[in-house]
């Protein structure tokens, strides 16, 4: 992955396909069909705003910030979407992983409930979620060659081709209110050799017993607001 | 979705556009064995241990052991096997009744020969009966001549591309092969070995100029002259520019008269014999066309062309500029003023979700703005189809109204 040439003013964008773009074109049956659009800013930091001031700041991401080639993974290629939102705001709500509190631990074949939800922290006096940005559905990606959702016999549906076979799955919002939105979903740890266990895993002693853990993460994205949260998971192997 | 913009129709255009690829291929990657492959398909029975030959050689540009080779051209010659009054139709001994030429064992491969002169009209003159001629068709004040040993270079189409660009062909070749015998003289009647010694003098550029000028189609295509660059009026080939070959009047590139002398593959106890050797039959007298055309294997005489009149040296022997059609989607993704303008980037707030770019106190008063590194294009299941990165990021604020132009080349 390297980094782009900035020093052409070149106003046409050259687009590479992703994996499941040539996937689709592959099949040759319409589904390669561009409808719309989305945009990111995956490689801007705009903590350099709150350090050298709104003039300063703008500058120096204008100038110093490299863009690194586009990746051809979809899941990779663009994390961190643009927002519209019509009426000005000040905070954003933010996605909390609620239960469990901080990571999810499993162990192989069994299963933990999480919920999360999506608020606005904030310590002015807003809390309610700007109806344009409030999630009804979130996209849940998942590796499927550790984890399943909903059930053990879910398929995992549309894999990517990368090394963890990241799966998506909708998760849809239960507690629609003015000021949260609260989702749940049952996490799976599928069955899985040892040999598994040993490639992806690490040997961890616990109570005088060698096991191994494979840790790993999901990601949960609001389909509306394109706000996300990366949640640790670890599976133990027994 | 505050997340995704829908395209209007308006939004997708298709435009059509050309790329052009400077070739170059160096003498030393055609001379070279390393980066000269055979394949030893042609093997005989009969008299000694026999003989095995290829039908054509492919020239890489390295090693073409390495994964990082790749093939530039095939090259192979052929023998005009209707031709009345031609070399296989003096050279043949007979026809069987079911019209198969025959031949002296000495004559090596000569049905071969014929039959990828053969393949060659077949695919670029629609007849496989047909000779190449030069001109391809008659034209006033030029004498149409037929060619009765051909060169074929067949290049890749890694390297052609969609066709070969008109006017840009040329060809760096030796017209003799070496005429210094063993004490290191320059001597004409006698000049030892030659069939393995690479020729020192006397290139030529043949080239493909002015073939613009008059643009000729065939059923293999678009083809033009190749000429003596010297000589323009000398016509020594033609190249078909839409199937990426080059076919040259061996009589007419090289000095078909020279005497050869040389070891080459033959049907004999030792599976070889001496090409010239004094004593002999050949002594003084076997030359380049028709004696070592005969005589020799296809891979005896791809080995000697290659080998001996392109030099070895590192310059170029062969260039030419490639076409690539390209057919693009041009998608314009449009911003208006008051979208995009808050980000998901976890930078974007702080540990209380405070948007980070309106200072304290100055909310009401100051704009949000964000940065624009990429574009994606998703279709109707928020599938990521495709992704363009801009060169430097670009700022987005409700002050700004921004068009990408996205291109999706195919």
């Amino acid at each position: 992955m390297g980094w782009l040439d900035n020093s052409t003013n070149n106003i046409i964008l050259d687009a590479v396909l992703t994996d499941f773009g040539r996937e689709a074109l592959a099949r040759n049956n319409g589904s390669f069909n561009i409808i719309k659009f989305s945009l990111g800013d995956d490689e801007v930091n705009y903590g350099i705003i709150t350090k050298y001031g709104r003039t300063i700041g703008r500058e120096k991401i204008e100038k110093n910030t490299p863009v690194f080639e586009a990746l051809t993974n979809q899941n990779l290629a663009l994390k961190h979407k643009l927002i519209s939102i019509p009426t000005p705001l000040v905070y954003l709500p933010q996605l909390v992983l609620t239960s469990p509190s901080t990571s999810v631990s499993l162990t192989q074949g069994k299963n933990a409930s999480v919920v999360v939800t999506e608020s606005i922290t904030s310590s002015d006096s807003a809390t309610e979620l700007d109806a344009n940005i409030a999630d009804s559905n979130f996209d849940l990606y998942y590796p499927s060659l550790f984890l399943r959702v909903g059930s053990l016999n879910n398929a995992p549906g549309q894999v990517a081709q990368d090394a963890l076979r990241t799966a998506q799955t909708v998760v849809t919002a239960g507690n629609l209110t003015s000021t949260s939105r609260t989702t749940s979903f049952v996490l799976f740890a599928n069955s899985m050799s040892s040999n598994t266990f040993s490639t992806y895993g690490r040997q961890v002693t616990s109570s005088g017993v060698t096991t191994y853990q494979i840790s790993t993460s999901i990601k949960i994205v609001g389909q509306n607001s394109g706000l996300t949260l990366s949640i640790p998971v670890t599976i133990s192997q027994s | 979705m505050a997340t995704f913009r829908e395209l209007a129709s308006t939004d997708k255009k298709t435009a059509k556009s050309f790329l052009n690829q400077l070739i170059d291929v160096l003498q030393e990657d055609i001379s070279g064995s390393t980066s000269r492959r055979k394949y030893q398909h042609f093997v005989t029975g009969g008299v000694g241990p026999g003989v095995t030959s290829s039908l054509f050689q492919t020239v890489y540009d390295q090693d073409f052991t390495l994964q990082t080779a790749n093939p530039i051209f095939d090259v192979t010659i052929g023998l005009a096997p209707d031709y009345n009054g031609g070399i296989l139709d003096t050279w043949k001994t007979g026809t069987d009744a079911t019209g198969k030429l025959l031949f002296a064992s000495s004559s090596l491969m000569a049905r071969e020969k014929g039959e990828i002169y053969r393949q060659f009209a077949q695919t670029l003159l629609g007849d496989g009966t047909a000779e190449f001629k030069i001109p391809l068709e008659s034209q006033n004040g030029v004498t149409q001549t037929t060619v009765d040993a051909a060169l074929f270079i067949a290049f890749k189409r890694l390297f052609s591309r969609d066709q070969i660009k008109r006017e840009t062909f040329a060809m760096r070749f030796y017209q003799t092969a070496s005429f210094i015998n063993a004490n290191g003289s320059y001597v004409t009647t006698d000049p030892g070995t030659n069939l393995n010694k690479t020729t020192l003098s006397g290139s030529t550029i043949y080239t493909d100029i002015n073939s613009a000028d008059q643009r000729f189609v065939t059923y293999g295509g678009q083809y033009g002259t190749i000429v003596d660059s010297s000589d323009t009026s000398r016509q020594v080939g033609l190249m078909f520019y839409d199937a990426g070959v080059a076919m040259f009047d061996l009589a007419k590139i090289t000095s078909g008269s020279q005497l050869m002398s040389g070891t080459i593959d033959a049907m004999s106890p030792t599976g070889q014999q001496v090409l010239g050797a004094v004593g002999t039959q050949t002594a003084g007298v076997s030359k380049f066309i028709p004696d070592f055309i005969m005589s020799g294997s296809i891979d005896n005489i791809v080995d000697h062309i290659c080998a001996t009149r392109f030099q070895s040296g590192s310059l170029t022997a062969i260039t030419f500029q490639n076409i690539t059609n390209i057919n693009s989607t041009l998608i314009y993704c449009r911003t208006p003023a008051d979208e995009f303008n808050y980000s998901s980037n976890p930078t974007f707030v702080d540990q209380n979700k405070r948007i980070v770019v309106i200072d304290e106190g100055q909310e009401g008063v100051q704009d949000t703005f964000t940065y624009i590194t990429t574009v994606g294009l998703y279709d109707s299941n928020n599938n990521l189809l495709a992704v363009a990165k801009l060169s430097r990021p670009v700022e987005k604020s409700p002050e700004r109204d921004l068009t990408f132009r996205v291109r999706l080349d195919f």
